[in-house]
Parts: structure tokens; sequence; C-alpha cells
């Protein structure tokens, strides 16, 4: 039986009406039209539909929606904010860290996760940190030098802001 | 593929479940974090009628550790919380270093303790997609009479591979269950019977509310080595625990405990090899001695993932460098 | 971009000057990047046609046997169900990609009296949404025949064996031999010879963005589909060969392509399935794939079955080589015919091989089907021979990289006449480059217990000319329209699937035109536009789309000149460039904008904005000898591991590769193709295979197949070699594909430079090498 249920999504508030064997992946990409977050296994193993809950990185595939009620859900979407893009995003542009792409929201986002915890992570803190996400066509180097870059653009942000 | 279509219950307390739990039986499965249960459902592997979500329920979400009455996880804590625990890191540095090991970042955000020492036992045959067994008839784990692990074996040969349960079970770790009839607590080793078809000794209406851990004597060590393809995602091919306590005067050890994981339906404690450690003091020979023992006791190994000579190889290697490497910990704790 | 990066990375070699290009040979991020980054790029999975239906398909069960009825009443009846097909609704035409020659073309639609392995298309149902469609499919009832299966080429090639295809004899589809030299008489030359035999694995592409599609039929009765393809010109025409339709009525759309590495070349069965269906209900029919389709009914890499045998002079002089392949073909046809000749040329590639023989053959056997993969035909062949060239390097005392260097190709020589010419040739270099990185030549005999250091050369194709696709059309077309306000859109049916194509060739554009790279806009991969571009793979956009982009801006350019010189009165001795957005007298500077001069050319010509074609279709090489290849591109890695005797396991520590790629036209595109083709060379060679039971894959999933992740990659250092190649756009040839050859071979040489042991069969598991340790100490 369908019900509704709201979403908190790029800090806007959604309702939709879904089956409970909905998972938040399939509510994001169809009923939201947010196809920026990927599907790659549905098993849990591509980390290509990582999305964050409340600041944590989780795999939208294994979530159903009706456990995202009540959670601030962050997707690539909005991640950039007035016409501005995230350091992370621009890191990832400036360093050649994207190639066909599909890998490339949920890296992003598993990246913010890590950052935001550990804002000078090591070489290795960030192959851990993106270790859920498989990539095929960089073998991730461009996209560890993109987020120690990120992380180096954030310090000094914060250093002017502070 | 998408879930199959199921009634979602959620309780908002531990007593609002287990009605739920005696209305639906086993037609109904508890879901925490559900990064396992989803992907079964997924495959069909399994079709419940109704999910009992436990999120919703408060408290179960905890670490304490007060005075020296040992550490207490809730069972809806989740992976992530555990590991980064600092008075996890302090004091059971080998629960923050199996937890670390079990999958990926984004399934330790979502994953609960209590999902973990649940976890379902796998194989090539049994998980996979309906559409993959279809051209198999159902083995004993899914009600039917075969085995394609073992061809011709006469139950289930599935594996049990959570990461988190071999070093707990070093730890002696017990679980509280609790039921409308009231609360158990076991030994988490107790906790599973070694049968492929069922997993866990779990009775209808019994929910895991927490894992205790009882604090370690002075001069303890423990480690947990993690034998996999990859540094992260896979399932272990073998996860060996050995928790080692030594007496400080005379350097002999007081208690061994060796835990082999991902080798049988149930973690195996290689209870031999251990006593072949205790009220020594323990020599490099002895080690390589040790870890032939605990070979032998691994039983049965069958062709998941490697070659079965080769990881009984790996039983020797990883219980050697395992009983090392706690020794050393033990001995500069 | 800093300048210090652009610098910092790259060998500029030979003489050429980047100094005089403004836009290629700079390290430019991609102008898809944005769309990616920000979720915006669309992929065919994310597209949405209101009515849209949602296509599943029924796959075999068996691996071999006949299909005798197959009752789809039940599923019909199930609410939400618009359409179920079999092969009675097809029009039973067999289709395959080598057009060329009717006997290599052996797929149905969907299955015609029986299927071939377990995965086969069976039945197709349409639904409103996929819950609806998956119910249906488990209705629908298929009465088998079971027949034997076959599962390796012994059996399957036995006489007497159960046929796969009817009329292929012994299942054998394919038989090639190359012969140069007098191979016979060579080994009488010798002073040492050595035989060996060398056994490949079955892996997956496993591009992260599975198959999916989008088909829709308008009520004219023409057809439109969105693919996640390689190829968008072979969709359309296998398409219509397989719906009994005309091409031109066929439009495919290539959205963003999440990686395809060859599994995304053909056209297949769910863009063949959701056509029919939508054909079927009029409506728009989506099909996306599992994961688990992805690995079982795409393609998979063809494994080999490999004996060698090479004979050296005392020096290490290559004499004479004889090569006897199998390879374990699969259900299906796909490219096999050329995969088994390629794989005798590329074996001999990177060396001069005075006297060669290959036999080559083909096998069906119940099992996915095989087709191309990066690196097509080379990975196997190479991971055999230079295995093979370190064991004989070690029997005669000659150092592996100096026998490396006495035998390498050079620019100029003739490998396999009239096939193989190679016009540009950077190995010697790219060999010593490696050998430098790691210090080879003082660390090599020194390093400590359990580390080795291995390397591996390669060759490989910049663009297959052989034209098995019986084309019409050139092999590739281009139009470059600079509008009034000096803005370019630059057409073509170039397909960037991820690799950065599209800013390569418009980096070529934006260079010939004298604009920067942000002037110009892309239109690519749609076939209603422009037509001509046989895909993105052989490694051919760079070299063939980009020659045709090249002579479309030229052509273009020189409209405008002469509209500008017509303007400004030019005298006879002056000449015109385009620089800064403007056509200047080279002399004085003086000139217009681009915008005045397509203004001026639209007011001369009604109006008509100025256009410029270009077509490549490659007959200078083959004029001079190259039927396969316009150029080569070639290279060297080296891999240093560290080996725990204990447990087998290798852990890569450190990996350098020199490529030469003519000239680089994006350096950091390049860096990243060296780079990324680690992560399938690695995989290759040490964890990825497709494990089998009878045709029955165990792990079609990302968590039982083993793609490394971040933690599992090595360190790595790339060099890029230029060598101008005359037939390349600005001299680049490939970087893509040859890439992951070396790998394999390099960790196998590696380990046994380690531990010495020699494992001749991938991927090279912990437990292989343990084994050969433990029957190396019993020896």
């Amino acid at each position: 039986m369908k019900r509704i249920i709201e979403l908190k999504v790029n800090n806007e508030s959604y309702e939709v009406a879904i089956e409970p064997n909905r998972t938040l992946v399939k509510v994001l990409r169809e009923d939201l039209d947010l196809t920026g977050t990927k599907q790659g296994c549905d098993e849990g193993a591509c980390g290509c539909c990582t999305v964050l809950m409340d600041g944590r990185p989780v795999l939208s595939c294994l979530v159903l929606a009706a456990d995202a009620r009540g959670k601030e859900v962050l997707t690539i979407e909005g991640l950039a904010g007035n016409g501005q893009l995230h350091p992370l995003q621009e890191a990832f542009y400036e360093q050649g860290a994207v190639q066909c792409g599909f890998c490339t929201p949920g890296m992003i986002l598993s990246a913010k996760a890590l950052l935001d915890e550990n804002p000078e992570p090591t070489r290795e803190d960030v192959k851990k940190g993106i270790g859920g996400n498989l990539c095929r066509c960089t073998g991730y180097f461009k996209i560890i030098e993109a987020i120690l870059a990120a992380s180096q653009a954030l310090q000094e942000v914060g250093e002017q802001d502070g | 593929m998408g879930l199959p279509k199921f009634k979602y219950l959620e309780p908002e307390t531990i007593e609002g479940a287990y009605p739920l739990l005696a209305e639906h039986k086993e037609w109904a499965k508890l879901v925490a974090g559900g990064t396992d249960l989803l992907v079964r459902m997924n495959q069909r592997v399994v079709t419940p009628s109704h999910l009992i979500n436990l999120k919703r329920i408060p408290n179960l979400d905890y670490i304490d550790h007060v005075g020296n009455e040992g550490l207490r996880i809730g069972a809806l804590t989740t992976l992530r919380t555990l590991e980064k625990s600092e008075v996890v890191r302090e004091k059971f540095p080998i629960i923050s270093q199996a937890v670390g090991r079990v999958a990926s970042p984004q399934i330790r955000s979502t994953a609960t303790i209590g999902g973990n020492v649940c976890l379902d036992t796998r194989c090539w045959y049994y998980n996979q997609s309906h559409h993959w067994r279809r051209s198999l008839a159902p083995c004993y784990k899914l009600g039917g009479d075969c085995c394609y692990v073992v061809k011709g074996g006469d139950h289930c040969f599935s594996l049990f591979s959570a990461d988190t349960v071999p070093a707990l079970i070093g730890l002696g770790a017990k679980l509280r269950l609790a039921s409308s009839g009231g609360e158990r607590v076991i030994a988490l080793e107790e906790f599973y019977t070694g049968v492929g078809e069922r997993v866990n000794v779990l009775q209808p209406g019994e929910i895991v509310v927490e894992v205790q851990v009882p604090d370690l004597p002075s001069h303890t060590g423990g480690v947990y080595l993690k034998y996999s393809t990859r540094g992260v995602i896979d399932f272990p091919i073998l996860g060996v625990a050995a928790v080692i306590s030594i007496d400080p005067g005379s350097g002999a050890c007081k208690e061994a405990r060796i835990v082999l994981g991902a080798l049988a339906p149930a973690p195996i404690r290689a209870v031999k090899a251990e006593a072949g450690l205790r009220g020594t003091e323990i020599k490099d020979s002895l080690i390589e001695d040790v870890a032939e023992v605990a070979r032998k006791e691994a039983g049965p190994i069958v062709y998941i993932e490697a070659p079965v000579g080769y990881k009984r190889r790996m039983v020797r290697v990883l219980v050697k460098r395992a009983v090392s490497r706690a020794l050393e910990l033990a001995q500069t704790a | 971009m800093t300048e210090e990066r652009e610098k910092g990375y790259w060998l500029r070699k030979r003489g050429v000057d980047s100094k005089k290009f403004s836009v290629i040979g700079r390290s430019l991020p991609r102008i898809d990047s944005k769309a990616k980054i920000t979720g915006e790029a669309k992929y065919a999975a994310d597209l949405k046609l209101s009515g849209m239906l949602y296509g599943k398909i029924l796959r075999s069960p068996h691996a071999h046997a006949k299909i005798l009825n197959i009752d789809t009443s039940n599923a019909e009846k199930v609410s939400g169900v618009k359409a179920v097909v079999t092969g009675k609704e097809t029009l039973g035409v067999k289709y395959g990609i080598w057009r060329l020659r009717p006997e290599f073309m052996d797929e149905y639609g969907l299955a015609i009296g029986k299927v071939r392995f377990i995965g086969d298309e069976v039945a197709a149902v349409a639904a409103v949404d996929e819950e609806t469609a998956e119910e249906a499919l488990e209705l629908i009832e298929v009465e088998y025949e079971p027949l034997p299966g076959l599962f390796d080429v012994d059996s399957a090639a036995a006489e007497g064996a159960p046929l796969i295809h009817e009329g292929i004899r012994d299942n054998v589809s394919v038989k090639r031999r190359i012969e140069v030299g007098d191979v016979d008489k060579a080994w009488e030359e010798c002073d040492y010879i050595r035989e060996d035999a060398f056994r490949t694995q079955v892996v997956q592409h496993t591009p992260m963005e599975p198959h999916a599609c989008v088909a829709s039929f308008d009520f004219g009765g023409k057809l439109t589909i969105w693919t996640s393809t390689q190829s968008p010109y072979f969709v359309q025409c296998l398409l219509a060969m397989a719906l009994g339709m005309r091409e031109g009525d066929i439009r495919v759309i290539r959205p963003y392509v999440g990686g395809g590495f060859g599994c995304k070349i053909e056209m297949l069965k769910h863009e063949f399935c959701s056509a029919l269906l939508s054909k079927t209900t009029g409506r728009p029919v989506k099909i996306v794939y599992t994961r688990e389709e992805q690995f079982i009914a795409t393609r998979q890499k063809t494994p080999m079955i490999m004996e060698l045998k090479t004979g050296v002079k005392k020096d290490g002089t290559i004499v004479a080589v004889e090569f006897r392949n199998t390879l374990d073909g699969g259900a299906y046809h796909s490219y096999s015919v050329t995969t088994t000749i390629i794989a005798g040329i590329l074996c001999i590639l990177p060396y001069r091989v005075p006297n060669y023989r290959y036999n080559g053959r083909h096998v069906y056997t119940n099992k996915p089907v095989t087709g191309p993969m990066r690196g097509h035909g080379a990975l196997q062949p190479m991971f055999a021979f230079e295995s093979q060239l370190d064991l004989v390097a070690e029997e005669i005392g000659v150092d592996p990289v100096e026998l490396r260097l006495k035998n390498a190709t050079q620019p100029g020589e003739i490998k396999i006449p009239n096939v193989a010419h190679i016009s540009s040739c950077g190995l010697s270099e790219c060999i010593e480059k490696v050998s430098q990185s790691m210090n080879w030549r003082e660390r090599g005999g020194s390093l400590p217990k359990g580390r080795g250091i291995g390397i591996g050369a390669y060759g490989f194709f910049s663009g297959a000319l052989y034209n098995y696709f019986d084309t019409q059309l050139p092999y590739n077309e281009a139009w470059v329209r600079v509008n009034s306000d000096g803005s370019v859109h630059y057409f073509t049916l170039a397909s960037d699937v991820g690799q950065g194509s599209d800013t390569i060739l418009c980096q070529i554009v934006a260079e010939e035109l004298g604009v920067r790279l942000e002037d110009v806009n892309i239109v690519s991969s749609d076939t209603q536009i422009v037509a001509g571009d046989m895909g993105a793979f052989s490694s051919r956009t760079t070299l063939m789309a980009g020659n045709a982009a090249k002579t479309a801006a030229a052509d273009v350019r020189e409209q405008l000149f002469k509209v500008t010189a017509n303007r400004l009165g030019l005298k006879v001795q002056d000449e015109l460039e385009a620089r800064d957005g403007r056509i200047v007298i080279k002399r004085s500077g003086e000139g217009i904008s681009l915008a005045e001069a397509a203004q001026a050319y639209q007011s001369a010509n009604n109006g008509a904005p100025v256009i410029g074609r270009g077509v490549y279709t490659p007959s200078t090489p083959i004029s001079e000898g190259s039927v396969v290849s316009p150029t080569w591109s070639f290279g060297a890695q080296m891999v240093e591991v560290d080996v725990d005797r204990e447990t087998g396991q290798v852990k890569v520590l450190k990996v350098a590769t020199a490529h030469d790629c003519g000239r680089a036209i994006n350096p950091m595109a390049v860096e990243g193709q060296v780079e990324g083709s680690l992560h399938i060379a690695l995989g290759y060679a040490l964890t990825e295979e497709v494990k089998m039971e009878k045709g029955k894959v165990f792990n079609p999933s990302l968590v039982d197949y083993k793609i490394l992740s971040a933690v599992d990659m090595p360190e790595v250092e790339s060099f890029v070699v230029e060598t101008d190649d005359p037939h390349g756009p600005f001299g680049a040839k490939e970087a893509g594909e040859g890439l992951t050859i070396p790998t394999a071979p390099a960790v196998a040489n590696a380990i046994y430079n380690a531990v010495g042991v020699r494992i001749k069969d991938l991927p090279i598991t912990p437990d292989k090498i343990l084994k050969a340790l433990e029957e190396k100490k019993g020896r």
C-alpha cells in the first residue's frame, strides 16, 4: 500500500506517495527526477548511488526511501550553490578527475563526507574514504589528486573566512 | 530489479515489536541497516511479507563503558559509530580494527552491529538472483535437497562471513536477546549453530538488543586479520582473530583465543591451538606448531572464492601471524 | 591548469614544438566534465519519455537446448503488460558485425529453434513498470529439450561433437594464418629455442554504467533510439538489418555514456528488444540491464590457449617465432574473426621478427559471447610473448631490457608485408624511459627479498582499416560551421564514451580555426545529423575523426580566407592566418574577426552559412601497404612488486609507463588514459576472472568480480614520448587501448624476478604463486 512520506532533499521538502519497497535511489531518480544519482549495481558494491544522509555517505540502493524520513539528504544536484561549484567539483574539473562520469557523483559525495570529517586527509585517508566507490576509467589517480587539491582549497577558504 | 513487495512495520518500542513478530512469524524479517537483507531481497533469496523496522526504536544505539563492567553496545549502533568510538579504540582496538574492515564506508554508515552478528551465511550458488538460480534446483538453504558447493553433500556448506564476529568471540562477547517472554544473555560463540540452513539460535520472537564485551585483563593483545582479494568491499575469504593475555611476570600465556571466520556456517574456535598456547611462554616455534594445529581444527574447507588447499594453508599463515601480533601487543600493553 | 603542471609531467620529444600551437598540446579541462560533476549529464537510464514502458528479457537457463515451445499467454494476461515477444515475432534474420561475410553473422534478435548459452535471449516483455515486466517474465513458459553443452575448446572441436551452429564443422568458425619469412628454415639459424604454453582467462569490461536504452517508434514507422553505445552507426545498421528497415529510417542518439571498453560496440539484444517492443506497442520502451545481465549477456574478453615457440641468436636477436592460438569464443561470433587475426599481428608488433608463423582458430562453446575489449586481441598474445621473452633472456643470459632494446621495432619497418608498416615508433625510447624511471640498471640486481621488477612492451593500432562492415561511408565525416557571431559548430558522429574524444576533437577544430576551445560547440553522435563514423573502438577516434575534423576546419577556414582576402584587398604575397578569433595578414596582423568573415561570407552567398566539410578515408596508408591500421602506437611499462612468500599475495608498488602517442593533443587526457588503463590491466593480471562452471557464471556482480578499488592501486609514473606521426592529426596517434597490454606480462615478469616462479596462466592469483613456490622448493 502506498503511503505519503516527506523527504528533505537538497534543502527542499518533497511529499511522495510510495510503496514501502521503493529504495531511496529509485525515489530520487524516478519520482524527484534527480538522476544525478547513478545506479551501477543495485547490490551495494559500486558506490555510484552514494548520497549523503545527515552528512554520512550511504548507498541509496540499500536505503529504503521510508527510512530517509526526517533526514537531510544531499545529492550531487544539491552540492553546487548559487551557481558556484563546490571546491570538490572545481577540483574534479581542473584536475581531469572525470572521464565517463558515471562514478563521479557518488565519488564526489564520498569525498565530501571525508573532507567534512577530516579536512586534511593523507593520500591513504583519501583512498580509504573513496574505497567504496569503484571507477573503471581513471585508476583513481586524478580523483585522489583532486580530493587532495580540494582539501587544500577548502583550507584556504577557511583561512580567509577565519 | 527492485525489491519485492512487503509491508513495512515500524514499531516505536521494543515491546511494540513483539506482537508483530508473533503475528507474522517466519514471514516477517527484522531489519536494521538492511545492507545485507535488501540485497538478498533484491535477488529474491528471501521474500518476507513483512519487514519489521527496528530503527525507530529509541535507546538501542549506544556504546557504554562504565567502570569495570565491560563494554555494552546497543544493537542499533552503526558500524561506523563503533569504528570511530574513542573508548572502543582505546580499550578494544581489535573491535575498531575488525569493524573497519567491513565492506565500505557507505555500508558501515548504515549497517548495525546487531545486523552484522545476525548476518546470514553466503555462498556462490545461493547469493544469486532468481534469474540466475532458475537453472538450478533449490539447494538445502532454499529448502531443496542438494548442495552445489560440496557435490553430494548432505547439508548446507554456506559460509558465515561477518568480520566483527571472530573478533567479538575472541573477546568473549555475549549477546543480550529480548522477547516478550523476557531476556536472556548467551555467549556469542553459542549463538551460531554451525548449520547453514539455520545460522543462529535466535528464537521466533527474539531480538538481539545488545552486544556485551567483558573488560580485558591487563597485558592482553588482540588482532583481527582479514584475507580478501581487495582492501575494501569484499567479504573475507578468511578472517582470523587472536586474543592473547599474558602474565607480565612470567611472560606465560594466561589466556588465548583463536577464532576462524568465513570457513564454515559458523565461526570456528581453534580450541586445541588455544590450549597449546595457554600456560606456556610463547616462542616462535610454538606459534608454528599451534598454527598447524589450528589448520587441522579448521574442519572441512570448501571451494568458495579460493581453492580448498590454498585456504587451508592460509589458515596456518594467518593464525601464525595473528598469534605473533597479538602476543606482541600483549607484551607491549 | 597551471603551466607548471603542464610542463612538469611531459617529456617533449624530437623537435615537436608545442609552442607553435595555441589549443592543442595543452592540458585543458574536458568540455563534458561540468555536466558530469553537477549531475546534469543524462545517461540512457536517466531518460524518461511520456508513455514510456519498461522492458525485460527472459533468458535461457540452459547452456545448450532446443526450444520446443514457448507459451506467453499467462504473461500476456498480467495487468499492465503491453507486449510479449519471442523469436516468432521477429523476422528471423541473422545479423552480425561482420556484414561483409554472411557466414560470420550468426545472431538472431531473439532465439529461434535453440539456445546456445545460459543467458541467451528467449523472450521480452514490455509493461507499465519494471515490477510488472518482471512478474510477467516469470509466467512465460518455455519448454526446452536440453542438448549436450560444450564448455571447453577441446570438447567443442572434437570430432563428432554436437554442433552449436549448424554447418560450422567441429565448431571451428575461423581459421587464420600468417606466414612471414621461412620459419622452418629459420630454426636452424637459432642458437636457442624454447616452447611454452600460456592461457588467459575470461574477463568482463565492467563499465560502471550498465547497458541501457530507450527506443521509440513514431506513427510514421520511424524509429529513434537513445542508447549507451560506442557506435551509433553500428546500432543503426544492425537494427535496420534485424528489423527489416532502411538505415535512414532509424535514428540513433548517444546520450552520455558511462564507459564501454568494447562491450558497447555492437548492437546488443536490449537494443533490439526495446525497438521490437516499441514497434509492437507504439510506445517508447526502456531497457536497463542489471549488473548480472551486463556480465553474462553483453560481451566478455576472449580467453586464448596459446603455444609459442621462439628462437634467438646467442646475443638475443630474435630469429623466428611460431604461435599457435585457440580462441574460446563462446556461443556467437561477434568480432571473433578480427580477434583471431589481430592476435597474430599484435603478438610480434613491438619486435623485429624476420620469420613468423601464426595459426589461429576460433571455437564456439556454450558460454557467454566473447568479443572485443580494450586492447582487443593483444593482451592475450602479449602476455604470452613478453613472458616468454623474459624466459629466453634468462636462459641466454641477456638482460631483459637489453633484449627488448635489441629487437625493438623501429620507424620505417615493415612488420608484416601488406599488413603492418610502421610510420613512427618511439618504442626504444619508451623502454629506456621506464627503465630509467625504475632505475633498473642499478637496482635490478639488488632488490630486497620478495621484491621484483618486470617489463612489458606493446604496440597497437590507431584505427582498424579493414572494411568488414562493408560500408559505403567514409571512416569519419565532419562538418564545421562558423556562425556569424564567431562561434563554431562542429558536427560529427564520433562517440565520446568517457575517453574524452569530444574535447580532443574540439581542440583540433579550435586550433585549426584559431579560436578558443570554448568557442567550439560539438554536436556529436546523432545519426540523423552527420553520418560516417564507425564508432569508438580500435583506438580510431583521435586519428580518424581528428583528421576529418581538421580537414573540415581547414576547409571552412579557406573559405573564410577567400572572403577576407577580398575584404582586405590582399596583395599577392600576403598570407593569411587564423588566430585569436581573427583572420589576419601574417605580416602585418591586420585583419577582421572570424565573425566578420562569416558575415561577409553570408552576405556574398544569399545568407548561406559557411560550412566546411571533411572526410577521412585512409587511402594513403593502404597504398603504402598497411591494410590493418594507418599507424601504430607503442610503449613500455615496468612494474615493481612485493610478493609475500607465505601467502602468495602480490602487492604492486609502482608502475612506470611510457607511451608513444605521436603527439598529445591534451596531455592531461593522455595521462588520464595512461593511468586509467592500469585499472583494467592490473585487474586482468591479478584479480579479475569471470568464473564459470558448465557455462554458468558464478560471479556476475561487483562484490564477487574483483575490479580494484582505490586502496588497491599502486603508485604510477607516466611519460609521453612524442613522435609526430605523419598520418595523425597534428601527428597524434592512439592513447587508450595499447596501454592496457603490457601490465600482465610486466607483473608476471616482476613476480618471477621477485620469487623465481613463472605463472603462465592469468590471472596470477596468490594460490598459483604459492603452488609454484612449493613445487620449486620440492625440486
